[in-house]
C-alpha cells in the first residue's frame, strides 16, 4: 500500500539481547546474595563508618558501618522478589479479566474496561498507604499495592492480543484451509498470546522494581532490618552529608535494572509483533 | 462533543464517589476526635458541603488546603515542563525517522524514562543545593511569606518530577509522530500536491494526537502519583507528606480525605486531557469498540 520507499524506523531490536543478558546476570547476582555477599549484610564495622570507597569496602560504608556493596546486592534481591510477586498478582487478576473482556461479549467488555479504567486512576501509592494504615508498612503490602496497579496493563495486553489474533492473515488462511477454531487457537493465537503476556510481564517487572524502591523510600514498603534500594536512599537522605556514594550507588543500580528490563520487554514485544503491513487488513 | 463531555463528567463523578466509599470503608473506624455520623454516605454528605472532619490536630480541610497550595503548583509546573520537553524531543526525533538524531534522542529518552524521579531529586539536591549552593536544598517557603521564594523552592522538585516523565512522553510522541508521517491521509495529501511538511502538519498531527492521548492521560496520572514521592525527597509539606504523616500517625480521618483528594486530582487531570484531545480530534469523541 505504501507509495514511497518506506522510511519507517526499524524496530529497535538490536540492543535487546544485551538487555536480556544484563537482566539475567542481575537476577543471578541478586539470588546469589542469599548465600554470598562480600560482607554479611547486617555486619557492622564500627571502625569504618561513612567511609568512601576503599579496597576493603569497594563502595564504602554507610552511617552504621554496613558494607554498601553487600547492601546493594541484597537490596536488589528485595527489588526482584517484590516486583515478581507484584507481577504475579497483577497477571492473576488482570489476565482472566482480559479474557472475559475479549470473550464474553460487549457487556462484559464494557464492565472490564470500566474496572481497568478505575484502577488506572488510583495510584499504587494510595493503595499502599491504605494497606500500611491497616496492616503496617511491609514488603507484603507493597507487593499487593503494586500488583493491583498492574492489573489495567494486563487487561489491556490480554484483550488486545486476543482481539487481534483471529484477524491476522495466517489465522484467516488456516480457517480457509479448514482448520477448526480450537486448532487455530492452539497453533496461532496461543503462542502470540503467551509472547505478548510474557513481554508485558517483563515490562511490568520494571514498573514493580521502580515502585518498590519508591514505596520503600517514603516508608510504605520494606522497613529497617530489611534491605531495599529505596530504603538505602531513604537512609542516605537522612544523613548522607559528605558521602555522595550513598545516594549515587543505589539509584544507579536501580536505573540499570529498570533500563535492562524495559529494553528487554521492548525487544520481546517487537519479536512477537506481526508485520503490520496488510496483516490486519486481511479480515 | 457535548455528549462526550457529559459522559466523561459522569465517569469522573462515578470515580470520585466510588473512591470516597472505598476509602471510607477500607480506612476503618476513626479513633478519637469527632466521628461523623451516618457512615460512608454521611461522610460524603459532609464532604459535599466542604466539611472534611476534624482530628486532634485540627481541621482536616485546612490541612488539605495547605498541602494543595504546595502540590497543585508543583504538579502544574511539572506537567507543563514534561509535556513541553517530551513533546519537543519527540517532535525533533520524528523529523527524520531513522536518522542519527532520532536514534540518539530515542536512546537518551529510553535511559531518562528509567530514572527514578525521587533519586533524580536527591541528585539535584546534592548538586545544586549541596555543592553549588544555588538553590534551597529542601523545605518550602510559604506563599504568604515570600511568593518568589516559594516558586524557587518548587523549581528543583518540578524538574525532578518532569524530566523522567518527559522522557517517557518523548518515546510515545516519537512513535506516534513518525507513524503519522506515513499514514494514508498524509500520503493522500501529498498525492494531491501538498509538500510533505504541510501534508503532515495538516493531516498527520491530529492523527498522532489520536494515538497519543490515552498515553498522555496515563503519563499525567503517573506524574501526579510521582509527585507524592518527589515531595518526600525535598521535604515539601504537600499532599504526599499529609498522606504519609496520616499513615504513621494512624489518622484514618485525614488519610481517607487525603487519598480522596489525590484521586480527584488525578481523575480531574485525566478528564481534562481527554476533553482537550477530544476537542482537537472529534474522532476521539465517538466511542468505538476498537
Amino acid at each position: 500500500m505504501s507509495l514511497a520507499v518506506s522510511t519507517q524506523p526499524r524496530a529497535r531490536t538490536a540492543g535487546w539481547q544485551i538487555g536480556l543478558v544484563v537482566t539475567l546476570v542481575l537476577v543471578l547476582v541478586a539470588f546469589a546474595s542469599v548465600v554470598w555477599t562480600p560482607y554479611p549484610v547486617q555486619s557492622v564495622d564500627a571502625a569504618a563508618i561513612m567511609q568512601p570507597p576503599t579496597n576493603s569496602h569497594l563502595l564504602g560504608t554507610d552511617g552504621l558501618g554496613h558494607d554498601v556493596l553487600s547492601l546493594l546486592l541484597r537490596g536488589m534481591l528485595t527489588s526482584f522478589v517484590v516486583a515478581a510477586v507484584a507481577v504475579a498478582v497483577g497477571a492473576v487478576i488482570g489476565v482472566p479479566l482480559g479474557l472475559a473482556a475479549a470473550g464474553w461479549g460487549a457487556v462484559a467488555d464494557a464492565f472490564v474496561r470500566a474496572i481497568g479504567g478505575y484502577i488506572a486512576i488510583v495510584p499504587a501509592f494510595a493503595l499502599a498507604a491504605l494497606l500500611a494504615l491497616r496492616f503496617g508498612p511491609s514488603p507484603g503490602t507493597a507487593m499487593v499495592a503494586l500488583g493491583f496497579g498492574m492489573v489495567p496493563a494486563f487487561i489491556a495486553a490480554t484483550r488486545a492480543t486476543l482481539r487481534a489474533a483471529p484477524r491476522h492473515g495466517y489465522a484467516v488462511a488456516a480457517q480457509l484451509a479448514g482448520a477448526l477454531p480450537l486448532e487455530i487457537v492452539r497453533r496461532y493465537s496461543l503462542p502470540a498470546f503467551t509472547r505478548a503476556i510474557g513481554a508485558e510481564m517483563v515490562a511490568q517487572l520494571a514498573v514493580g522494581v521502580l515502585g518498590e524502591a519508591a514505596l520503600a523510600f517514603v516508608g510504605l514498603g520494606a522497613t529497617a532490618p530489611a534491605t531495599s534500594l529505596g530504603l538505602m536512599l531513604r537512609e542516605a537522605q537522612q544523613g548522607a552529608a559528605g558521602q555522595p556514594m550513598l545516594v549515587v550507588a543505589p539509584g544507579l543500580l536501580l536505573l540499570v535494572i529498570v533500563l535492562a528490563l524495559s529494553v528487554t520487554s521492548r525487544g520481546l514485544r517487537a519479536q512477537g509483533a506481526v508485520p503490520a503491513s496488510g496483516a490486519t487488513d486481511a479480515a | 462533543m457535548i455528549w462526550f463531555v457529559v459522559v466523561r463528567l459522569g465517569q469522573l463523578l462515578a470515580t470520585v464517589v466510588l473512591t470516597a466509599l472505598l476509602a471510607f470503608w477500607l480506612c476503618g473506624p476513626v479513633s478519637g476526635a469527632r466521628e461523623i455520623t451516618g457512615g460512608a454516605f454521611g461522610w460524603l454528605g459532609h464532604l459535599l458541603v466542604g466539611d472534611f472532619g476534624r482530628t486532634a490536630n485540627g481541621d482536616v480541610g485546612a490541612a488539605l488546603g495547605g498541602a494543595l497550595a504546595v502540590t497543585l503548583p508543583l504538579v502544574l509546573f511539572a506537567l507543563i515542563l514534561a509535556t513541553a520537553i517530551g513533546g519537543g524531543l519527540g517532535w525533533a526525533a520524528a523529523l527524520r525517522p531513522g536518522s542519527l538524531t532520532d536514534r540518539l534522542l530515542a536512546a537518551v529518552a529510553e535511559i531518562g524514562a528509567a530514572v527514578a524521579n525521587f533519586w533524580l531529586g536527591l541528585l539535584l539536591v546534592l548538586g545544586f543545593a549541596g555543592g553549588l549552593h544555588w538553590l534551597p536544598a529542601a523545605g518550602f517557603v510559604p506563599w504568604t511569606d515570600d511568593a518568589l521564594q516559594a516558586i524557587v523552592s518548587l523549581l528543583l522538585p518540578a524538574l525532578a518530577l518532569a524530566l523522567p516523565a518527559a522522557a517517557a512522553i518523548a518515546l510515545d510522541a516519537r512513535a506516534a509522530l513518525s507513524e503519522a508521517r506515513q499514514s494514508l491521509p498524509v500520503e493522500a495529501a501529498q498525492l494531491r500536491g501538498l509538500d510533505a511538511e504541510t501534508a503532515f502538519r495538516r493531516h498527520g498531527l491530529r492523527l498522532a494526537l489520536l494515538e497519543l492521548s490515552p498515553a498522555l492521560a496515563l503519563h499525567a496520572a503517573a506524574l501526579i502519583a510521582g509527585a507524592m514521592i518527589v515531595e518526600a525527597a525535598f521535604s515539601l509539606p504537600g499532599l504526599g507528606r499529609l498522606i504519609l504523616d496520616a499513615v504513621s500517625a494512624h489518622d484514618a480521618a485525614t488519610l481517607r480525605a487525603g487519598l480522596l483528594v489525590l484521586v480527584l486530582l488525578i481523575a480531574g487531570t485525566v478528564f481534562l486531557v481527554r476533553v482537550c484531545a477530544g476537542s482537537a480530534d472529534p474522532r476521539l469523541t465517538v466511542e468505538t469498540p476498537e
